[in-house]
C-alpha cells in the first residue's frame, strides 16, 4: 500500500548538512500496524512529516495506493490529506472550539451532510471513549482524553492511513496503556493502516506488527516486531531494547 | 462642588459624550473594515505563508510602517481636502471619521497580523492535513482561533481613538477632547479641562473592562 523509495532530505544548521532521511526505503502493506522507532533526531519526525505531505524531500518517493503523494497538488492534494489522519504529538485540536466540533471539523470542511456529521461523531465518541465530554472545551480535558479527541478527529473521515506521532510521550503509564489498547481497536475495527512513530520500544512491543529502527536518517533494521525484538542485529536496536548500553 | 455642577451646566458634556463615541464607532468600523483584510494578507503573504509573495507582503509592511509613524495631527490636516470630497465636510463629528479611520488602518492591520500569529503552527498543520484550503485555514481556523486576540486589540484600537479623536479640538471638531482643549486650553480653564479628563478616563475605563470581560468569556483556551 505505501512504498518509500529512497527518500532523502537534508537540513542546514549553522552551515552544516544534517541528512533528516538518508536513501529510507519501506514497504508498508495494507491493514498492518507499522512502528518506527529510534532515538531523537535519528529523522523519525521528518519521515512522518513527509508521509503527510508537510515537507518534501530532496529526493525519492512515497507512494501511496499507487500515487505519488507529492507530485499532488491542488483538489489532488486535499483530497489525498482529507484519506490520511494524523495524530500529532502535540494534538494540535482546535482551542476555540470544543470537543463535538473539533471531531465534526474534518466532515464539515467535507461538507458533508448534517445528519451524516452528527452519526459519525456520536459514533466516534463511544468508540474512544468520551460520551458526555461533547461540549467541552480542549483546555479542560486530560492530556489522555485531548489524545482521544485527536484520534477521533483524525479517524472522523474514515481514512485508510493513521499516522501517529509519539501517542504516548506525554501520557502517564496507564493512560499509554488505554491509548495503545485505543490504536489497537481502532486496527481492528476500521481495518485501517497505522504507522506510529515512537522512540519507546514498549510501543511497539504491545501494538505494532512489523517495526522499523531509524539511526541517523538510515533505517538500519526492519521485519516483524517478533523476528527485530527477539534477534536483534544493531547496536541501536539492542540498546533501544536496553540490552546493551552505549556510552 | 457647586463649581462642578456650575461647570456642567456651563458645557454640555452629554452632547460631548455622544460625539466622541459616535466619531470613534464609525472610525473603527471603517478601520475594521479596511484593516483586517489587510492584516490578514501581510500573514498570508509570508514566507511560509499560505500565499507566500514577497513583493505584496514587503509592499504592505512598508506602507503600514509608514502609516503608523505619521503623527496623526498632521495626518489630519493633510487629509482635510480627501475628507471634504468624500463627506462634504472637514470639520465636526462627520469631519472626524475619515481621518480618525485611515489613521487606525494600518494599527488594525498590525494588530490582527499579530494576533492571527500567535495561533499555534502545529494547527494550522493540523488544518492543512485535514484538507483545509487556503481560504478555509483563514476564515476556519486563523480567525476563528485568534478571536480572544482579536477582542483584546478591540478595545485597543477603541481607546487609542478616543485619544485621536480629542485632537479634533484642532480642525473644529466635537467631542469630549474638543470640549477640553476649547476650555482648558484656548480659555486657561483648567478646572472644566479637568472635569471633562475625568469623563475620559471614566469612559476608557468602562470600555476596558467590558472588553476584558468579553475577552475572557469567549476564550477558552
Amino acid at each position: 500500500m505505501i512504498k518509500i523509495k529512497n527518500l532523502t532530505k537534508s537540513f542546514s544548521v549553522n552551515e552544516e548538512t544534517i541528512m533528516a532521511l538518508d536513501h529510507v526505503n519501506l514497504d508498508i502493506q495494507k491493514g498492518e500496524v507499522y512502528g518506527i522507532i529510534g532515538l531523537s533526531g535519528a529523522g523519525k519526525s521528518t519521515l512522518l512529516r513527509c508521509l503527510s505531505t508537510l515537507e518534501q524531500p530532496d529526493s525519492g518517493s512515497i507512494e501511496i495506493e499507487g500515487k505519488d503523494i507529492f507530485k499532488l497538488s491542488g483538489n489532488d492534494l486535499r483530497k489525498f490529506r482529507s484519506n490520511i489522519g494524523v495524530v500529532f504529538q502535540g494534538y494540535h485540536l482546535l482551542m476555540q472550539r470544543n470537543a463535538y466540533d473539533n471531531i465534526s471539523f474534518p466532515l464539515k470542511i467535507r461538507k458533508e451532510p448534517k445528519e451524516k456529521i452528527a452519526a459519525r461523531v456520536n459514533e466516534l465518541f463511544q468508540f474512544v471513549g468520551l460520551q458526555g465530554k461533547e461540549r467541552v472545551y480542549p483546555s479542560k480535558l486530560s492530556g489522555g482524553q485531548r489524545q482521544r479527541v485527536a484520534i477521533a478527529r483524525a479517524l472522523a473521515t474514515n481514512p485508510s492511513l493513521l499516522l501517529f506521532d509519539e501517542p504516548t510521550s506525554a501520557l502517564d503509564a496507564v493512560t499509554t496503556k488505554q491509548i495503545l489498547k485505543l490504536i489497537k481497536e481502532i486496527n481492528e475495527h476500521y481495518h485501517v493502516t497505522i504507522i506510529i512513530i515512537t522512540h519507546e520500544i514498549g510501543v511497539i512491543k504491545n501494538v505494532c506488527d512489523k517495526v522499523a529502527v531509524l539511526n541517523y536518517g538510515k533505517v538500519v533494521e526492519e521485519g516483524t516486531v517478533e523476528e527485530v525484538l527477539n534477534n536483534p542485529q544493531s547496536d541501536i536496536t539492542k540498546m533501544l531494547l536496553g540490552k546493551e548500553l552505549i556510552i | 462642588m457647586s463649581q462642578i455642577i456650575e461647570i456642567l451646566q456651563r458645557v454640555d458634556i452629554f452632547q460631548g459624550i455622544v460625539d466622541t463615541l459616535l466619531m470613534v464607532a464609525f472610525s473603527t468600523i471603517i478601520a475594521y473594515l479596511v484593516g483586517v483584510p489587510i492584516g490578514v494578507l501581510v500573514l498570508a503573504t509570508e514566507k511560509d505563508g499560505l500565499f507566500p509573495n514577497k513583493t505584496i507582503h514587503k509592499g504592505l509592511n512598508i506602507i503600514i510602517n509608514l502609516g503608523r509613524s505619521i503623527p496623526f495631527i498632521i495626518l489630519l490636516i493633510a487629509l482635510i481636502p480627501f475628507t471634504r470630497a468624500i463627506i462634504g465636510t472637514s470639520i465636526g463629528v462627520r469631519g472626524m471619521i475619515i481621518p480618525l479611520a485611515i489613521g487606525a488602518i494600518p494599527f488594525v492591520a498590525r494588530l490582527t497580523e499579530t494576533s492571527l500569529n500567535e495561533v499555534d503552527k502545529g494547527v494550522i498543520e493540523a488544518a492543512k492535513c485535514i484538507g483545509c484550503n487556503n481560504f478555509e485555514i483563514i476564515f476556519q481556523v486563523y480567525l476563528v482561533e485568534a478571536i480572544p486576540s482579536l477582542v483584546r486589540g478591540l478595545a485597543i484600537t477603541i481607546i487609542m481613538l478616543i485619544g485621536y479623536s480629542a485632537l479634533s479640538g484642532a480642525v473644529g471638531g466635537g467631542g469630549l477632547g474638543n470640549i477640553a482643549i476649547e476650555n482648558g486650553y484656548y480659555r486657561f480653564d483648567t478646572k472644566t479641562m479637568l472635569v471633562v479628563l475625568v469623563f475620559i478616563v471614566i469612559i476608557v475605563q468602562v470600555i476596558q473592562v467590558i472588553f476584558d470581560m468579553i475577552a475572557k468569556k469567549i476564550d477558552k483556551k
